[in-house]
């Protein structure tokens, strides 16, 4: 009676070549019938079960499995062919283990471990962020804190302290960084490319660097440095140390600054910086009047005319998206209402209206713009402001914060249009387009029209298309970018051509 | 978890120089840092990165969706440190096995497979001819589903895998015709790829080579439902193939495989016979195999568009 026998092995992957010549090898011995040598797919296995050369324990394999299989006059014979194919089968083992993961509880056993470390990021409550970044920095590394709620002079002192060590003090309040193509908190999934970013804002930079992708090119390092650097009494300290970082990194052949606009005095220096690169600059202030450039520098004025300088082409020619502005608002609506999640997006908003000589109102107004109050007629809502953020998350994270606002808007019977940043990535909520979705089916038919634009590439986890796919089908108008959702709110109010 | 910052630190050299990379391998590496190395082969290694795998091969293996392929000394030294378990960590201008250098991934440009520049029905029946002039001359491997190359009715020797593949193939071409009844798609894809993924011994078993090469013609030619209809079906069975193989289903089922497929593709297509020579040449030294059953895939689709002129391809009617 004939015997068969099975072997499986895991983690073995040899090329069909090697397994057909010792399959036959093993079919010429004599007192073999039949010998076979596959991975475990059920398709081979069906096969080899209608063979007869399955066992149990060639049924319990899997893909990832090689099975040997031996159908012998008996067991000697058997036994022997599959110590054959062991023989045939060896290689030299390379077989290592896996590196076990460990968690340093201290800076210091972090830099024991790591010795080539050369950066910590801080995000601890901001009573604490400054000791942390403290030590980082005496141990030799660059830092980033996350952490905001970190007092004015006390940033002033560490930058001051980061700037003798030669070291790059990221924040306090920093939320967006790429280094090396590394993520670090809220930031996108962008290529590498030779373009560097250095942003006071983090919304700012997850546009510009989004865009760019989105244009082809990649960022070389993105680096935040706080919103509160380009002050007078900080003097662009994190600023300037960026831009040494980047002048000397062979990696980036252009610079992108992002701002809201500094102080005269913080501004030229940092001009006389920029001015001494060999590097080109896009410069966007945002919202700032027209400043005097370096021959190297060009001053846009927005996030997409930064993005835009910075690659040489025109997102508009590979959008995908192209808005609707002949859609009309209902009777009796006249008013914009913007619900932004991203400072910085509400800020180039104001600016679109500001060019486009539109009176507008926020409660983070840029130069030009009016402070908002009850009566305000176009509003541009930053909603990441600390006003609605304190004790609940961003509604970057949360987009239940928006909904309040949105629900409100959509129910405004003098409404016209809302717009909307959707801001996506790492850090950000998993689906902010399905919950504003959710709030666009509950509204009523003769809703206000809703634009919006998507911050963020189709590589980040939520997937920017699938993102605008969503909304798309939700009835909203979508933009390219955050300027041109601004437009299109004007375009479709007839405020603009 | 280790993380390189390179904007701080000065560049390393590592023995092998990363030329050219896949699509597929591109979007796998990009961002990531970390992976380890799963299988070791004469000239090539596999890494896994967040659940994909990538092939780091020798640039003489011809270029692949899912390859780095990198320039070495005739003694691969680069691939000394791959072992199988060997922790990988990846920054934008180095590949470092169990923390020694392996491959300078700067400069490394990205491949992109072959297209048909411009293509009708009557170039693509001069190509088909071709390759039936050209079938005298086949010295196709008696194993695998090559034999299916020229129909649904294997030619040459049947063998366990021909066998069982038969009645998937011939359903995949009746579907691909236009003879399935709608509503019965979903089940004879369903079917049909579950016989034919991990059919087969080596790698990439021959009946994915051959649901790849489907794929992939399917793209090229821009018939867009029918590459989506499969590419469902084969996604939802990948499980049923080993990881390697897992890897070249996923970049085929975005249209793009080896080097050497898609230059008989193009010929084929573009009917142009005196490149089909030398792209089946090519085709001829991958794998065991794997040429002849993806090439069979191919042929597959092309056929059937032969027959069914009024595939919608892209919006626009083949005349």
């Amino acid at each position: 009676m004939s015997v068969v026998v099975n072997q499986v092995r895991t983690g073995v992957f040899l090329d069909s070549v090697v397994l057909m010549r010792i399959s036959r090898e093993l079919a010429d011995f004599e007192g073999i019938e039949e010998a076979a040598l596959m991975i475990g797919t059920p398709s081979n296995l069906a096969i080899l079960e209608s063979a007869g050369l399955l066992g149990e324990l060639g049924r319990q394999a899997g893909g990832g499995d090689l099975v040997l299989a031996v159908r012998a006059r008996d067991a000697a014979t058997a036994e022997l062919a599959a110590t054959e194919a062991q023989r045939a089968l060896e290689r030299p083992s390379r077989t290592g283990g896996r590196a076990e993961t460990w968690q340093p509880r201290t800076l210091r056993s972090a830099c024991s471990a790591m010795t080539d470390a050369n950066l910590a990021l801080v995000s601890v409550p901001g009573d604490f962020a400054v000791a942390e970044a403290r030590k980082a920095l005496r141990l030799g590394l660059h830092v980033m804190i996350f952490s905001d709620n970190v007092p004015l002079e006390e940033e002033v002192v560490l930058k001051r302290e980061a700037t003798e060590a030669g070291l790059l003090v990221m924040g306090p309040d920093c939320g967006t960084v790429i280094i090396d193509g590394v993520p670090l908190a809220f930031a996108n999934q962008v290529p590498r490319g030779d373009i560097g970013l250095i942003g006071a804002s983090g919304t700012g930079i997850q546009e510009v660097s989004s865009l760019i992708a989105r244009l082809g090119s990649g960022i070389s390092h993105a680096l935040g440095v706080g919103g509160r650097d380009l002050s007078d009494a900080v003097g662009g300290s994190s600023m300037l140390a960026a831009l040494k970082l980047l002048n000397n990194d062979p990696g980036t052949r252009h610079v992108v600054l992002i701002s809201k606009p500094p102080s005269a005095a913080v501004a030229k220096v940092i001009l006389t910086e920029v001015a001494a690169s060999d590097r080109t600059f896009s410069i966007c202030f945002i919202g700032a009047a027209p400043l005097p450039m370096p021959s190297n520098a060009t001053l846009l004025r927005t996030l997409k005319a930064a993005a835009e300088h910075a690659v040489g082409a025109s997102i508009n020619a590979v959008a995908k998206e192209r808005g609707d502005e002949s859609v009309l608002p209902g009777v009796g609506r006249s008013r914009i209402v913007g619900l932004f999640c991203g400072g910085t997006l509400a800020a180039e908003a104001q600016v679109v209206f500001i060019d486009e000589a539109v009176s507008v109102a926020s409660n983070a107004p840029i130069p030009g713009v009016s402070q908002l109050v009850p009566v305000s007629h176009h509003v541009l809502v930053d909603l990441g402001d600390d006003s609605y953020t304190r004790g609940r998350p961003h509604p970057m994270i949360d987009p239940a914060v928006r909904e309040g606002e949105l629900v409100r808007a959509l129910g405004d019977p003098t409404v016209a249009v809302v717009l909307l940043d959707v801001v996506i990535g790492h850090g950000a909520h998993v689906d902010p387009a399905s919950a504003i979705a959710l709030v666009l089916c509950k509204a009523s038919s003769d809703r206000p029209v809703v634009i919006a634009s998507v911050t963020g590439t189709k590589r980040d986890p939520q997937d920017r298309d699938a993102q605008a796919s969503i909304l798309r089908d939700a009835g909203v108008l979508m933009a390219p970018t955050n300027a041109d959702a601004a437009r299109l709110a004007l375009a479709c109010l007839s405020l603009i051509d | 978890m280790p993380l390189s910052v390179s904007l701080f630190s000065s560049p390393c050299v590592a023995p092998g120089h990363g030329v050219q990379i896949g699509c597929f391998a591109r979007d796998v590496i990009d961002g990531a840092h970390s992976g380890r190395v799963t299988a070791v082969f004469e000239r090539s290694g596999y890494i896994e990165v967040d659940g994909d795998w990538v092939c780091v091969a020798n640039v003489d293996a011809g270029y692949n969706a899912v390859t780095i392929s990198v320039r070495s000394s005739p003694s691969n030294d680069w691939l000394e440190h791959f072992h199988v378990g060997a922790p990988v960590v990846i920054t934008p201008s180095l590949l470092s096995i169990s923390d020694c250098p392996a491959v300078n991934l700067l400069p490394l440009t990205l491949w992109s497979p072959a297209v048909a520049p411009c293509w009708s029905l009557a170039t693509l029946s001069r190509g088909l001819q071709a390759l039936a002039k050209w079938a005298p001359d086949a010295r196709l491997p008696a194993d695998g589903l090559g034999a299916y190359l020229y129909g649904s009715q294997s030619i040459g020797v049947a063998t366990r895998e021909s066998n069982a593949a038969g009645g998937a193939i011939t359903d995949l071409t009746r579907w691909v015709r236009g003879v399935v009844d709608s509503t019965d798609e979903s089940g004879v894809l369903a079917r049909s790829v579950s016989v034919l993924i991990g059919l087969g011994p080596g790698l990439t078993p021959s009946g994915d080579d051959f649901l790849a090469g489907m794929l992939i013609a399917l793209s090229a030619c821009g018939a867009k439902r029918w590459q989506h209809q499969l590419a469902n079906a084969v996604q939802a069975g990948l499980k049923g193939t080993g990881a390697v193989s897992q890897t070249h289903l996923k970049a085929a089922v975005k249209g793009e495989g080896g080097e050497a497929l898609h230059q008989a593709l193009v010929a084929l297509m573009a009917g142009k016979g005196d490149r089909l020579g030398p792209a089946l040449s090519a085709l001829d030294r991958v794998g065991h195999t794997s040429g002849w059953d993806g090439l069979a895939g191919v042929v597959t689709v092309l056929r059937a568009i032969m027959a069914r002129p009024f595939l919608i391809l892209d919006g626009r009617c083949l005349t």
